[in-house]
């Protein structure tokens, strides 16, 4: 031990020779890398203490009086959907989105996506509560609920759709999607929850670190990959991700398990969004942090369709959340059971009944239920602004179902059985294991 | 014989010399002049005759040649304004008015020759006003106050007119500095409107929001045009006050400064007023000379009274034969007409100038504890304007470029803040030309006469 610490001219001239050959080779790295290379991102370097905002912006070089990040591309002629659009391949339903078919090449289902600006009618100019106007009865008139105002909204999807169509596909498949993007700047899907290699993620950008560069407007990408997982999962831009996504370009993704645990009747899928649009604007505001709108699949209620099913069917309902905020959504009539997340479904040991299922931003949740209450019953988030179209920011009245608001519409299986009948016979059945 | 034609002779010589008298107003122009420097600091010209006129004309051009200043213009107008020489020459009517009032009336020669010549007695007489002995004095009171008044009127008409020049070169000097920001304000706000639209694209901006900035900009090209217009009264006021063309392009300061000033107490002010208002002095005359002529229709009762040798005999023997020469008075007996109707309205003519004068006492007190505030206020406003609201409107907009170039903050922001920063400059310009005016207006209210004088 003492003799460790006796300086010898041999591990002098070691010492020496080592801390020279360290400082070029540092000098050498720096040169290389230049003082204002993105490197620097990447290695975590420490912020430049300048004015206390990390490194000054080069800024605005441009006319800020022309828009250079318009929501269209003025060269670029919109494409029609692809011919798989419209072409009902797996299970699931998701109401007001055609499905997307896929085409083989081999063993590989092959999914074509066209990212591009699209225009998306929330509500139709009519309302349910307008037309059914006439059935309000003596005395209730004035209490009628008010018009839902139509909107249309300008935003970006995929395939003439917002949110894009849901794609579907088994554990194990091989998928290969192909992006065309029509919009007026880079874009790029991620695969959102998906386990696959780093490659193929599609969270792009232009830091070396990053896998992939964003696909040019016009240009053409290819993702592919194999399925190794189940579940409800996501996707949705992978560059810009803050606009973007705000603007729309999002979608789910099911991948069924190889065996089905049991089976099921009806298999909805509800994407969970909201927007902020000035009144009048058709143009989302991606800056404002108060949604104005909340909807499931790019539509509100009443223009968004009932959930139909029979009584005593087996519904399975997948919600994946592309907003920036919490949803409970909460069922009337039924407990159901939460059986996924994206990670793929729960040990059944660990799943739990409810009657209302929270999704955070960025997670799915799914949950099964048997049907067999009949009844038109509400389904819709419980936080109560997020069931009304510009929220509190119009005259109240009488609130109409608008928003996250739909109906779990349960068809008595007994004709003529009227389940608004006080007097319609009702028995509660015995619990079944497992819901 | 001889001797009687010689005293004809010399009574003709006399009497046609008398008729020699000639007007001099000189005297109440150089009044007008010591008034008139006094209280406008610069040389006063009365142009009495085309050569002259000229000779202004060409001073007047080749003051203006090398840059025309404020108190430059306030010359060139004494020099070279029409309406200013027009004005004095109620000077030269108020000395021949004076000049009048002090002549004797001619006296009658009257004649009567009997015909045949042998046949009756002829008479002559020479008859004198001898009622002008205590008419002329009080009509030459009251003239000589009247041409005080037009001194002290043509000393007001001075400074009128100097004080317009200024206030058309301060004018001139404003309102083509607020040219130039409204048509800033202009591009600015075009800027908004075209930013507003980008916005409404994004989403970030509602209907009414963007028709308001194209409204703004629609508003702030009117606000151009009148601007233009205000350029162009100033522009020919200051022609026409100056009757020089094209007199505003001589002017090379594009900033309007404010007129350096020491204020003195309000009290000492007022005071000073009172005692050298020229509207003031004119109304104390008016008293006095309404007095006076109170005094002359009182002796105006025995209005015609004529006094005068006369000679009666035979023109046939004027040396022989019965002459008798004496004098002859000759009075308008006050017996209908004494007068009374204008020694009546002389009397209310006279309270009326006493209770104007009181009037106008009171509206001096007015006008300069007015004015004199006014321009305290101003002064403090603009203070408030320059100190704090334009260094605070620059640090905005330095801070908006700023972080607008960090993209923290949206260029719609940096030109909200330009805005506000023009306008601020706006109201820093009608501010300093509001001040420069009171002050004027204060100077007329302590030595002229109020604008709204007849």
């Amino acid at each position: 031990m003492k003799a460790s610490k006796i300086l010898t001219r041999r591990k002098l001239l070691t010492a020496f020779a080592a801390a020279t050959t360290g400082a070029l080779s540092a000098r050498r790295a720096v040169s290389l890398a230049g003082p204002a290379s993105p490197a620097r991102l990447d290695q975590n370097a420490e912020l430049s203490a300048a004015d206390g905002h990390g490194h000054p912006m080069h800024g605005m070089s441009m006319n800020p009086l022309v828009d250079r990040f318009p929501r269209r591309h003025p060269d670029i002629v919109l494409s029609s959907p692809p011919r798989t659009m419209g072409r009902q391949m797996g299970r699931v339903v998701t109401p007001g989105i055609p499905p997307l078919g896929y085409r083989m090449d081999g063993d590989v289902k092959v999914f074509e996506l066209i990212a591009q600006p699209v225009e998306v009618v929330i509500t139709e100019p009519d309302s349910v509560e307008h037309r059914h106007a006439p059935t309000i009865p003596e005395g209730h008139q004035r209490f009628q609920p008010r018009s839902s105002q139509p909107k249309t909204m300008l935003a970006w999807g995929y395939n003439g759709n917002c949110p894009g169509p849901t794609l579907e596909a088994t554990e194990g498949d091989r998928v290969r999607i192909i992006l065309r993007n029509e919009l007026p700047e880079p874009t790029s899907i991620h695969w959102h929850g998906f386990e696959l290699p780093f490659s193929q993620d599609g969270a792009s950008g232009y830091h070396p670190f990053e896998a992939r560069r964003p696909v040019l407007p016009g240009q053409t990408e290819v993702y592919e990959f194999d399925l190794m997982q189940s579940g409800t999962l996501m996707y949705h831009t992978g560059f810009n991700v803050m606009k973007q996504e705000a603007l729309g370009l999002s979608g789910a993704f099911v991948i069924h398990p190889r065996r089905q645990e049991r089976k099921i009747d009806k298999d909805f899928v509800l994407v969970l969004q909201q927007w902020t649009f000035q009144p009048g604007n058709p143009n989302p505001n991606i800056n404002a942090m108060e949604p104005s709108f909340a909807t499931f699949n790019g539509k509100t209620a009443p223009s968004f369709p009932q959930l139909v099913v029979h009584q005593g069917d087996q519904v399975r309902i997948r919600f994946a959340n592309l907003s920036l905020l919490y949803h409970p959504i909460h069922i009337h009539g039924h407990v159901f059971e939460i059986v996924g997340t994206t990670g793929g479904p729960i040990p059944v040991s660990a799943r739990w009944r409810d009657v209302t299922v929270t999704i955070g931003p960025g997670e799915t949740r799914d949950i099964e239920l048997d049907a067999w209450n009949p009844g038109t019953w509400r389904l819709h988030c419980h936080v109560l602004h997020h069931i009304m179209n510009q929220m509190p920011d119009q005259p109240m009245g009488i609130a109409p179902h608008e928003g996250m608001f739909t109906h779990l519409k349960v068809i008595p299986n007994e004709r003529g059985y009227d389940p608004r009948s006080p007097r319609a016979p009702w028995e509660y059945p015995p619990k079944q294991e497992g819901i | 014989m001889r001797a009687k034609i010689s005293l004809g002779i010399e009574i003709l010589l006399v009497l046609s010399l008398g008729g020699c008298v000639t007007v001099q107003p000189e005297s109440h122009f150089e009044a007008v002049q010591t008034l008139g420097q006094e209280r406008v600091q610069t040389e006063i010209v009365w142009s009495q005759d085309a050569e002259q006129v000229q000779e202004n004309f060409q001073r007047a051009s080749t003051l203006a040649q090398d840059g025309l200043t404020r108190d430059e213009a306030a010359h060139i107008a004494i020099l070279n304004n029409r309406s200013l020489q027009a004005e004095l020459e109620n000077l030269g009517l108020a000395a021949a008015e004076l000049t009048q009032a002090g002549l004797l009336q001619n006296p009658t020669l009257e004649a009567f020759v009997a015909f045949p010549l042998s046949v009756g007695s002829s008479g002559l007489g020479l008859i004198g006003w001898l009622s002008d002995l205590w008419q002329v004095p009080r009509r030459k009171r009251v003239a000589a106050l009247a041409a005080r008044q037009a001194e002290y009127t043509a000393v007001w008409h001075v400074m009128l007119t100097a004080y317009t020049a200024a206030h058309a070169w301060d004018a001139v000097v404003a309102t083509r500095q607020l040219l130039h920001i409204e048509q800033e304000l202009l591009v600015v706000r075009g800027k908004a409107a075209q930013r507003l639209q980008i916005r409404y694209g994004h989403g970030l901006a509602d209907t009414t929001e963007m028709e308001e900035a194209v409204s703004m900009q629609a508003g702030q090209e009117i606000a151009v045009h009148e601007a233009k217009q205000a350029v162009t009264q100033a522009v020919t006021l200051l022609a026409q006050t100056l009757a020089l063309e094209n007199a505003a392009d001589f002017i090379s300061t594009h900033t309007l400064e404010t007129i350096h000033f020491e204020q003195q107490s309000l009290q000492v002010t007022l005071q000073y007023a009172m005692d050298n208002r020229l509207d003031l002095a004119i109304a104390h005359a008016e008293v006095e000379r309404r007095a006076k002529q109170h005094e002359l229709e009182r002796a105006l009762i025995w209005k015609t009274v004529l006094f005068g040798p006369r000679w009666e005999g035979d023109f046939e023997d004027v040396a022989g034969g019965e002459n008798s020469i004496g004098p002859t008075l000759s009075i308008e007996l006050p017996i209908f007409d004494q007068n009374q109707a204008w020694i009546a309205a002389s009397s209310y003519q006279l309270r009326q100038a006493i209770r104007r004068l009181e009037a106008l006492q009171r509206l001096v007190a007015k006008e300069v504890v007015e004015h004199y505030r006014g321009l305290d206020r101003m002064h403090a406003a603009l203070l408030i304007l320059e100190n704090r609201l334009l260094p605070s409107t620059d640090t905005s907009v330095n801070y908006a470029q700023e972080w607008n170039h960090k993209m923290q903050l949206p260029f719609i922001t940096v030109l909200t803040e330009q805005v506000h920063q023009l306008e601020v400059q706006r109201r820093i310009v009608q501010t300093r030309k509001m001040l420069n005016d009171t002050w004027r207006m204060l100077q007329l209210a302590r030595l002229g006469a109020s604008p709204h004088m007849p």
